[in-house]
């Protein structure tokens, strides 16, 4: 029962724990830790004296106490010889930040994915597009990375991970298939009247019912999806370079439907672009900590 | 120096000017729109004949004044009247607040809003939201404009509320003018004047000006385009403009515009005194807080899981905090990003105690 329960889950998208092994951790002179609690996943990241050194991306649980105890163990499981009180600080940061209890400090997401972003892709980076599990952020920031303004939506579900896991689910197609499935159209067609998660299902029925293929109702979704993604991007201003952190940066069929109407292109992301948030609190972590040991 | 009552407070006045302006200079709210502390009161400026709206012309009477917005209504003495426009005198018992002047400001109020967009004022929704998409299925020129974090209007109906008589906004297909450096959208107009008067008081020009119908004030250009206005492109027009009526294409700054003071918006919040005391009283719930300096500026906004825990750690450790308030919020994260966007939008930057934290890069 439990395996046939497994392959309905077409939402599932799959997490992440990574170390990098050319360094050792005991030479370092600061260990930060940045945790990244959001509504649908959870980024642990490792930092050594301000270098990107482990990470983990897991699923939010149905607890976020659990769900950052699990993520923190994840990453010091594969490191092996790290244990919590190795690292020097702690910062948390995202919507579940009240079940960190051992963070050393707490931080608004906002200036985390601004500095984070900037680590990622470097200090040319002016606009950033944040597309989370239930959330979107347009974030500029300037050339020393401090935020200049920032719009989001936090009230609709439309253009968010959430949004695309019900179209996974309702299409039965895993989600890390239906971003280059939605490619495979000759042409977009005409994007669907509601991008609206809640009247998703009744939309693609009635899509399937005209006898669109799969690839078609979910070009016509992400088209619909990106431009309103895009709209929100035009009020806040798109400066390049350009860049897109969160969960649906994976999402080619995303991605490039957003460049090709903002007419920029998106920055490559050296590292993995979910933990933009984590690496951004990690990094705060490292230079509190070293504030803290002058005073 | 004449001195009045305020509420209650005794205040030292300065002589010739109005009771708006002590009001506000003792930080003591009194709801406004029209009134600019930039620009001289609304109804000293006479109307022309006719204006435009990029190529439509509205024709109308000239010669006659605006009467005002009607909102900073208080009782001196026991008598209505208007605070932008009555000079203190000595003795002067002023009160701001009651159910009559609430009245008379929701019913002025209302008035703005027949030819206003208003459905996101009151949305339970409204913050967070982009506004690109409704959950209600509201059409989009019914909806505010992306302005809205920073709306002036907005806030200001939020302190005087909105009464129920408030009539339905009805879309009436307005001019959206596209000039060389300026967009119009008039449908937000609210014609208040204070372009108008920031056009010919501040930069001297004649490019802004209001014709009277019977149906009301009509803003607008004295002549078909900008350049025929005689327009000088100093954008002091959107620097003053208390809604989303018009808008700079790109940025830009000048002395004019730099020249436009900063109005004291609504007071949706008493601030309490940062102490110990204070302090002592606050819940232990989620929510956020924020700081304010000596001068009522906002430096700080955060979320915490705990109010009191968090505030009892920060005054041993802060300076530089006179004042704070806060909001119990289960969704504290959430709220914190919306009051940041707030001020984003109206500051080009994070909160001062904010921002230190990326000069530690």
């Amino acid at each position: 029962m439990a395996e046939a329960v497994e392959q309905k889950e077409y939402w599932r998208w799959p997490e992440t724990i990574w170390v990098d092994e050319s360094k050792n951790w005991h030479d370092a002179e600061v260990i930060s830790c940045g945790i990244d609690l959001g509504s649908v996943s959870t980024q642990t990241v490792i930092m050594t004296d301000g270098e990107l050194y482990a990470y983990s991306n897991l699923r939010t649980g149905s607890s976020s106490l659990d769900s950052t105890e699990r993520a923190l163990n994840a990453v010091l499981e594969k490191i092996g010889d790290m244990k919590r009180e190795d690292i020097h600080y702690i910062v948390g940061t995202g919507y579940g930040r009240v079940s960190i209890p051992f963070a050393n400090k707490t931080i608004t997401e906002i200036a985390c994915h601004g500095r984070g972003a900037v680590y990622i892709y470097g200090n040319t980076v002016r606009t950033i597009l944040d597309m989370g599990g239930q959330d979107l952020k347009a974030i500029k920031v300037d050339s020393r990375g401090k935020v200049v303004n920032f719009l989001m939506n936090d009230k609709c579900a439309a253009g968010t991970g959430r949004g695309i896991e019900v179209m996974a689910d309702l299409l039965s197609i895993p989600i890390t298939e239906v971003g280059p499935l939605s490619l495979k159209v000759d042409e977009d067609p005409e994007p669907v009247s509601t991008t609206c998660v809640v009247f998703a299902k009744s939309e693609v029925l009635g899509l399937m019912r005209k006898g669109w293929p799969k690839e078609k109702i979910l070009a016509a979704f992400f088209r619909a999806m990106a431009s309103r993604v895009v709209e929100l991007l035009e009020r806040v201003g798109v400066e390049p370079d350009f860049a897109i952190t969160g969960g649906i940066s994976k999402n080619v069929g995303m991605v490039k439907r957003i460049e090709k109407m903002l007419g920029v292109k998106a920055l490559e992301p050296k590292i993995d672009p979910q933990t933009a948030g984590a690496i951004g609190a990690a990094l705060f972590g490292r230079a509190l900590y070293i504030k803290s040991q002058k005073k | 120096m004449p001195r009045i009552r305020i509420n209650g407070t005794e205040i030292n006045a300065e002589d010739g000017k109005t009771v708006l302006e002590v009001a506000l200079d003792n930080r003591i709210y009194i709801p406004n729109l029209c009134y600019h502390p930039s620009v001289s009161p609304a109804g000293g400026m006479e109307s022309i004949d006719k204006i435009y709206r990029g190529e439509k012309e509205y024709t109308g009477r000239s010669g006659e004044r605006y009467s005002g917005c009607n909102l900073c209504v208080v009782k001196i003495n026991g008598s209505t009247v208007k605070a932008c426009t009555e000079k203190v005198a000595d003795g002067m018992d002023v009160v701001t607040e009651g159910e009559e002047l609430r009245a008379i400001r929701q019913k002025a109020l209302a008035g703005i809003f027949a030819n206003h967009p208003h459905v996101c004022i009151t949305c339970e929704y409204r913050e967070g939201c982009d506004r690109i998409q409704c959950t209600f299925g509201v059409p989009v020129e019914e909806r505010c404009c992306d302005l809205f974090p920073a709306c002036e209007l907005r806030f200001v109906a939020e302190y005087v509320g909105l009464s129920p008589e408030t009539p339905k906004y009805v879309f009436q297909d307005q001019p959206v003018v596209e000039e060389k450096t300026l967009k119009w959208n008039y449908n937000y107009c609210i014609n208040c004047t204070r372009c108008v008067r920031g056009c010919v008081e501040i930069r001297e020009a004649n490019a802004l000006g209001f014709t009277s119908t019977d149906d009301g004030i009509i803003v607008g250009r004295p002549a078909p385009s900008e350049v025929e206005s005689e327009c000088k492109f100093c954008s002091v027009c959107v620097e003053i403009c208390p809604t989303g009526t018009v808008r700079d294409k790109r940025p830009t700054k000048n002395k004019w515009r730099q020249a436009v003071e900063k109005k004291m918006l609504p007071i949706l919040k008493e601030l309490l005194e940062f102490n110990e005391e204070n302090v002592s009283t606050i819940p232990e719930s989620p929510g956020v807080y924020r700081f304010y300096n000596e001068n009522h500026e906002l430096i700080y906004i955060k979320g915490t899981p705990n109010l009191k825990q968090e505030l009892e750690s920060e005054i041993s450790t802060r300076e530089g905090v006179a004042y704070f308030d806060y909001e119990e919020n289960e969704m504290y994260t959430m709220r914190e990003s919306e009051l940041i966007q707030e001020y984003l939008q109206k500051h080009g930057r994070m909160p001062e105690l904010n921002d230190e934290l990326d000069d530690l890069f």
